[in-house]
């Protein structure tokens, strides 16, 4: 077990949680710009649209890891960015994971807001991101419910870290790579640490989440 | 409650500050070099126990990516590593061939054995060489479990199921499509048989049922070849890189550092001196 | 003229909830709405401010034909003052604040926003959250946001059902002040006798189940 109590360990941590946290962060800030605004007003399309995002929050994460290996690998369309095998790769991956959930989960709490908030805005003239903001607090419970959704996603998914990151070591070596690596080496003892890390990381984020939730009440 | 706000402000902003920061390092990354390898060597902590050296060398830093043979000459088919440390002669050799590696050297050796349960319901322990052992195992229907993907190891099995002129399937043969330690695992659970690399093995030991029944065969051979990859997408540098890790791990210092590499009491990797090919061309023959 | 309609129509579920000829509201007028419960008096009322999208109507506002949502400069005009209004999320100041534009500091903007409060007698309610206040003191909050975006034409439905005194009184003061300063004040109410002596022109809306299906 000291493989586990190391400075390695940490730095997994660390690298598993800042690829997670830069990926919720862009997708919350696309997904949720986009569930205001296709819960806003009706077009047409708008039921195929929230089905679409309903469907791809069932999006398997080794088919995005292929599909965005097929577009970052050097030889490809995008590989003079030189992102593969690197954490914001791996980011990537899940931002495109957890776009859809957060839009998804997002309309659905913002639908639940009562319709006279949106016409006492409209009646006052709020400007459209203000109104949007405004909703966003309204259905805050629902909205962050999303954000840790899409949060125990990413921070859990494996397929997509392994083909973007590669599994380097002190570079892209992630909490779920570690314990698939480790599991295959047969160190079943050194996965189940980690799983329980990792459960304990997660139970730490969504008791963080929780009192956000707490405190803007 | 407010103060509540206001502290959740200042942390988000300071995670932002510090993931932003990140964003930067990221892209101006010092000079690496990207090596793809195979679990085998990655898993033993060869490279590990190697590397630094090199690193220090060349003032780089080595980003190890391990795979199957398969995937890894398929990374470097497509540029996306710089170098390769592998184990199929045959499709190395093409692969230089076909343009993609600048040459290929090799590195080291060590051998497959063939794993199995005690009880050995094929009889392997009595066969008189390796072909022998698999046209017993594919005759009695015993359980074999194939890595299945494409893997320097897989291949080699295919070539031991040519030399024993069997087609191998049925419901006795089952793929796992996995590396090399988890199927040692499905293998131990169905007590069935394999074919590893000796270090995945070893490292493996003490947690399973299945023993080595045949090994010694000279076409159980396992030999590690190097090639600096070949690709207009690789950076000067890396290409660079690439040819002097080459010879650096054919160079003396390293394979000095191979031989004294023991695991278990044992020296899993033998090392070979930088020739062109393995001593024994290999099978298919 | 504020609103010309030679005829307004609309419909929930099939059910024809409002059909009007020839409304209209002068300039500078106290206008009263009355009608007994589902007679279409909020129908009416969100259509006047542009957040109902009537089934068919010949309606112009200030002249110009009535686009819905109205532009944002006919929006500037509007104020609206629910029955119900619905607390927006955060405290009362802030949500002030909310409705005054422009560039201005957030010190001059919060100055201003309860200096409107003052005016209706609730400037002791700003550091609240919305969502604690009765009904009256929303409505009062809603109208103090009115006062505070500037708005000429104010559209209030049911005004005085279910208030307290003082917030009568309140109201009755700010509606009479912005009125003699040549605002134009549109209100509903289901009783005509409490609302006659105050409104200068009413339009008496039929009670909406005499109507019928369609």
């Amino acid at each position: 077990m000291n493989a586990f109590f190391s400075a390695e360990t940490l730095q997994i941590c660390f690298v598993s949680l800042k690829t997670s946290a830069a990926a919720i962060v862009a997708a919350s800030a696309l997904g949720i710009p986009v569930a205001l605004w296709s819960s806003g007003h009706d077009f047409a399309g708008r039921g195929a649209l929230v089905t679409a995002f309903n469907t791809l929050t069932a999006l398997p994460s080794v088919f995005v890891g292929v599909l965005l290996y097929s577009l970052l690998s050097r030889s490809a369309p995008l590989g003079s960015l030189e992102l593969l095998y690197t954490w914001p790769a791996m980011s990537l991956g899940q931002t495109i994971l957890a776009f859809p959930l957060i839009v998804s989960l997002s309309v659905a709490a913002l639908n639940r807001t009562d319709v006279r908030l949106r016409k006492e805005m409209i009646a006052l003239g709020v400007g459209r991101w203000h109104m949007g903001w405004i909703l966003v607090k309204e259905a805050r419970f629902g909205v962050l419910a999303a954000v840790v959704a899409a949060f125990g996603r990413v921070f859990t998914e494996v397929g997509s870290a392994l083909m973007l990151g590669g599994n380097i070591r002190h570079a892209t070596r992630t909490m779920t790579t570690t314990i698939a690596m480790e599991t295959s080496k047969g160190n079943f003892e050194l996965g189940l640490g980690l799983g329980f890390l990792l459960l304990g990381v997660a139970l730490a984020i969504n008791i963080g989440f929780h009192r956000l939730q707490e405190a803007k009440t | 409650m407010r103060l509540n706000g206001m502290r959740f402000y200042r942390v988000s902003v300071v995670a932002g500050l510090v993931l932003v920061a990140q964003l930067f390092c990221a892209s101006a990354s010092a000079q690496t070099l990207r090596l793809a390898t195979t679990t085998s060597t990655d898993n033993s902590g060869l490279l590990e126990f190697l590397l630094p050296g090199f690193e220090r060398q060349c003032g780089c830093r080595v980003d190890v990516i391990a795979v199957g043979t398969g995937k890894a000459l398929r990374l470097g088919e497509n540029g996306d590593v710089d170098v390769l440390l592998v184990h199929d002669p045959l499709r190395e050799k093409a692969f230089v061939e076909a343009g993609h590696g600048r040459y290929r050297r090799y590195v080291m050796y060590n051998d497959f054995v063939l794993l199995g349960p005690a009880e050995d319901p094929a009889g392997v322990r009595k066969s008189r060489n390796a072909a022998a052992a698999f046209s017993a195992i594919a005759g009695a229907r015993a359980v074999f479990v194939s890595r299945g993907d494409e893997s320097g190891t897989h291949a080699k099995e295919k070539s031991m199921w040519r030399a024993a002129s069997v087609a191998p399937g049925g419901d006795w043969y089952r793929e796992t499509g996995q590396g090399m330690g988890a199927t040692i695992q499905v293998a131990d659970q169905m007590r069935g048989y394999t074919l590893a690399d000796r270090g995945t093995f070893l490292a493996m030991r003490d947690k399973l049922g299945l023993q080595i029944l045949l090994s010694g065969d000279p076409r159980l051979h396992n030999p590690y070849g190097v090639i600096p990859v070949l690709n207009k997408a690789i950076s000067q540098q890396g290409a660079t890189l690439a040819q002097s890790f080459a010879a650096w791990i054919t160079g003396a210092d390293a394979q000095s550092r191979i031989a004294s590499f023991k695991k278990y009491g044992q020296v899993l990797f033998h090392p070979a001196g930088g020739k062109g090919l393995p001593p024994r061309a290999d099978d298919d023959s | 003229m504020v609103y010309r309609a030679s005829r307004i129509v609309h419909s929930f579920d099939g059910r024809r909830v409002l059909d009007l000829q020839d409304f209209h509201v002068p300039q500078g007028s106290r206008f009263a709405l009355i009608g007994p419960n589902g007679s279409g008096k909020t129908t009416l009322s969100e259509i006047l401010v542009g957040l109902l999208s009537p089934e068919a109507a010949d309606l112009t506002f200030c002249g110009q034909p009535a686009p819905v949502p109205f532009t944002a400069a006919q929006r500037s005009r509007l104020a609206y003052v629910a029955q119900q209004p619905f607390p927006l999320p955060g405290r009362v100041l802030g949500n002030v604040v909310l409705a005054i534009g422009g560039n201005d500091s957030r010190g001059e903007k919060e100055r201003r926003a309860l200096d409107c409060l003052n005016e209706l007698g609730i400037g002791r309610l700003a550091g609240q959250t919305e969502r604690t206040l009765s009904v009256g003191q929303l409505r009062l909050v809603s109208l103090s946001r009115a006062l505070a975006r500037g708005a000429d034409i104010w559209v209030l439905d049911e005004p005085f059902a279910f208030g307290d005194e003082s917030f009568k009184r309140s109201l009755d003061v700010a509606i009479a002040k912005h009125n003699r300063a040549g605002g134009t004040i549109v209100m509903t109410s289901c009783r005509g006798t409490s609302v006659s002596k105050w409104a200068d022109e009413a339009l008496e809306l039929p009670p909406g189940n005499q109507r019928g299906t369609v």
